[in-house]
């Protein structure tokens, strides 16, 4: 790799955070206004209550669910880059596992206060630890995500140490506050034989003990849906199906964010040619196995065709969702899959554009998923107006939705902004290894 | 020839506006109009609409019905109506036509609708003679019997009606279960019928009770007339409600103690560790505070 001929303080000079440029201040203006207008529709809603939505007794999930389980799916993707990776003994995921780990962070962030949005009454959350069932998967949920929460703050913080040390060591280059923030995350990290032991050790339990929640996280996700008897969800395939779709969607969001940090910030000595080459490949295998899943989901229903489900499946396959479904799986699978099968395919603007598709077609596969099942219950419900039976999100939803997007965004560039997207410390210590080895 | 032809094209279009009416001809409306008294309380009507749709006889959803009682005129007005989506409707006699229901021991109850753009108007008579039915039991220990009678109301007494036919059973959840053998029975000249309860063993509520319900059915003058009874003669039966136990419907502290086990392991062994790695920190931190450059 080109890496290895840099010196320690060319790393540290190349992945030191920076500033942001013009197009970084615009960028995060963009964001924040963004997140103003989501905020100022989730005002009018706790004002004047879920009717500002086009949630009704049909489709009672809608937008905001769809939204949860895509934040959910994308979060998973910090368990497989960094703690699957690591066990493996991979290295070259190194320059990338930061970036999987503040996707995973700031997804599962939102993916909570999008549950709490959907609620309508915020302070409705509080029942579920007054009143809430054990029984219920939505329990399960409300552990496995704060658990998961923890885990990947955790795994994201521990090899942050090393690198803050390295930040505080160059006060110059640091903005007062910033440099507030550098001694309060890790002045006390003396970089000891002791305190490396130890933090090793915990970063091996961490990648360990990930793996099974990440798999509850969304196993339990799908159960939300699979518990209940509906068109659609009525499968015991739902949690592999689930998880399948998810390490795709974050492989794909990975991928934008390798494409996007590279150019913005210069990486291309760090996140090279190579590392797009095998994240591609890893995206195709991940869609393949997406694809079996898919297949498995609506072929075998499809070739029954039950009347009670036969509804649900025409209106997916050439009726009223046709159009979002077979774009959700050309963008999330087919498409991507042609493109990086091929070694040109995994150049990095071909895969920016590969995971791109990933990430807009598993946002419509959510929305596929949750939104035509609510719409053709097998008993329908009597003496409902005609408008309950269609779907129209109102401009609410979307402002309050996209904002949730930007929010997940503003999380990642304000850290690109304070800390290294890209671990200095590792990076110079597996260069000094290569170069021992050599 | 230009006149000719316009000729020629004004029948042209005469006839295909005749041909198009006459693709949309009203259909005729069936009217079900039936005359009910439940348990001698408040008499009330029932309307059922349909019609042949299409070569199949569909109910019809929407029709306005008014109900007049006697004479079409509004203040004989017993309720106007709507068909819901199985082309029913139920209209109750109010209060305010009691003085005129008092008045005579026969009356005409009357439905009209008016025409709309798919059916034609339609008007429904039917003629009820007042009567009532009365229910009771007789046990003498061994043999148990429903004892049904039918009066009529004639020169202003209630005299016992003969040859009338009844059903006398025992209320179910979804039909009327016979007593007996006989399917029906017929009163005699004091107007009653006995109906043996040959049913033994019969499911009844939590005391024993079993709900008895006699009926003239469709009765050309009296109509609908049913009446019910709660009697003793079924087995009490306790109910299993296992909503009390620990299922997975049931509340909240309710759960399976399996569940309930099985979870707080599983979360106690996660937690412990993420408890564990908070001390790690600690511990890393106080080192580090000991530690000088």
């Amino acid at each position: 790799m080109e890496k290895s001929k840099l010196s320690s303080e060319q790393i540290t000079s190349d992945l030191y955070p920076q500033k942001f440029g013009k197009l970084g201040t615009i960028w995060t203006t963009i964001l924040v206004i963004w997140c103003m207008v989501g905020a100022y529709a989730y005002f009018l809603q706790l004002k004047n209550g879920l009717s500002v939505t086009g949630l009704r007794d049909y489709a009672s999930w809608g937008l905001y669910i769809s939204n949860f389980v895509f934040f959910v799916a994308i979060s998973l993707v910090g368990s497989l880059i960094t703690a699957v990776f690591r066990l493996a003994d991979v290295h070259w995921s190194t320059p990338i596992s930061r970036i999987a780990e503040i996707i995973a962070v700031s997804a599962i962030v939102f993916a909570g206060i999008i549950i709490i949005v959907d609620m309508g009454s915020p302070e409705k959350f509080m029942n579920i630890f007054l009143h809430g069932r054990l029984q219920s998967p939505i329990i399960w949920d409300v552990i496995v995500i704060s658990t998961y929460l923890l885990i990947s703050i955790m795994l994201l913080y521990f090899p942050l140490l090393p690198d803050i040390k390295i930040l505080l060591q160059n006060k110059s280059k640091n903005a007062p506050w910033i440099h507030k923030i550098y001694t309060f995350m890790g002045s006390y990290w003396k970089e000891t034989k002791e305190q490396k032991s130890i933090i090793n050790r915990a970063m091996s339990i961490l990648s360990i003990i990930i793996i099974p929640v990440a798999f509850c996280i969304h196993t339990v996700t799908s159960w939300l849906f699979a518990t209940t008897y509906r068109p659609g969800w009525d499968s015991t395939n739902f949690g592999a199906y689930f998880i399948a779709g998810a390490f795709l969607a974050g492989s794909g969001a990975v991928a934008v964010a390798m494409y996007v940090f590279r150019k913005a910030y210069k990486l291309e000595n760090y996140i090279t040619e190579k590392h797009f080459d095998i994240m591609g490949k890893v995206i195709v295998a991940l869609a393949l196995l997406y694809l079996y899943f898919n297949v498995n989901e609506y072929l075998v229903p499809a070739y029954k065709m039950k009347k009670s489900e036969a509804e649900h499946l025409m209106g997916l396959f050439s009726g009223h969702f046709a159009i979002l479904f077979w774009l959700a799986i050309s963008f999330s699978m087919l498409i991507p899959i042609l493109i990086l099968i091929f070694k040109k395919g995994r150049k990095p603007l071909p895969m920016f554009i590969a995971g791109l598709m990933v990430v807009v077609g598993a946002w419509g596969k959510r929305f596929i998923i949750v939104t035509p099942t609510l719409l053709h219950p097998f008993l329908p419900m009597t003496d409902v107006p005609e408008s309950y039976h269609h779907y129209v999100p109102t401009w609410q939803e979307w402002a309050i939705t996209s904002g949730s997007l930007a929010g997940a965004l503003l999380i990642m560039t304000f850290f690109v902004r304070i800390l290294p997207i890209i671990p200095i410390h590792e990076t110079i210590i597996e260069q000094n290894h290569d170069e021992e080895v050599k | 020839m230009m006149k000719k032809l316009s000729k020629i094209s004004i029948i042209f279009i005469v006839f295909l506006l005749a041909g198009n009416s006459a693709v949309k001809a009203q259909n005729t409306l069936k009217v079900a109009f039936k005359y009910f008294m439940f348990n001698n309380k408040i008499p009330y009507l029932t309307v059922h609409t349909n019609s042949k749709i299409e070569g199949k006889l569909q109910s019809v959803t929407g029709i306005t019905l008014n109900v007049y009682m006697d004479e079409e005129s509004p203040k004989n007005l017993v309720g106007k109506v709507i068909t819901n989506n199985r082309g029913d409707a139920v209209a109750i006699i109010p209060k305010e036509l009691k003085t005129l229901w008092d008045a005579s021991p026969k009356h005409t109850f009357i439905a009209v609708s008016a025409a709309t753009k798919e059916f034609s108007e339609s008007n429904t008579e039917i003629e009820i003679t007042k009567a009532k039915i009365l229910i009771d039991t007789l046990s003498d220990g061994e043999t148990k019997n429903i004892v049904v009678t039918v009066l009529e109301f004639k020169d202003n007494a209630w005299v016992p009606v003969k040859d009338v036919e009844t059903k006398a059973g025992i209320l179910r959840h979804a039909s009327v279960l016979n007593a007996g053998k006989e399917e029906t029975y017929t009163t005699d000249s004091t107007g009653q019928v006995i109906a043996e309860f040959s049913r033994v063993s019969l499911p009844g509520d939590d005391n024993g009770n079993i709900t008895l319900v006699a009926r003239v059915e469709d009765n050309d003058l009296y109509g609908n007339l049913i009446i019910e009874k709660i009697a003793p003669w079924g087995v009490k039966v306790e109910k299993i409600n296992d909503f009390d136990k620990r299922t997975l419907y049931s509340a909240r502290f309710k759960s399976p103690l399996w569940l309930i086990g099985m979870a707080y392991i599983v979360i106690g062994i996660v937690w412990s560790v993420l408890i564990y790695l908070i001390f790690v920190v600690v511990k890393v931190m106080k080192i580090g505070f000991n530690t000088k450059e």
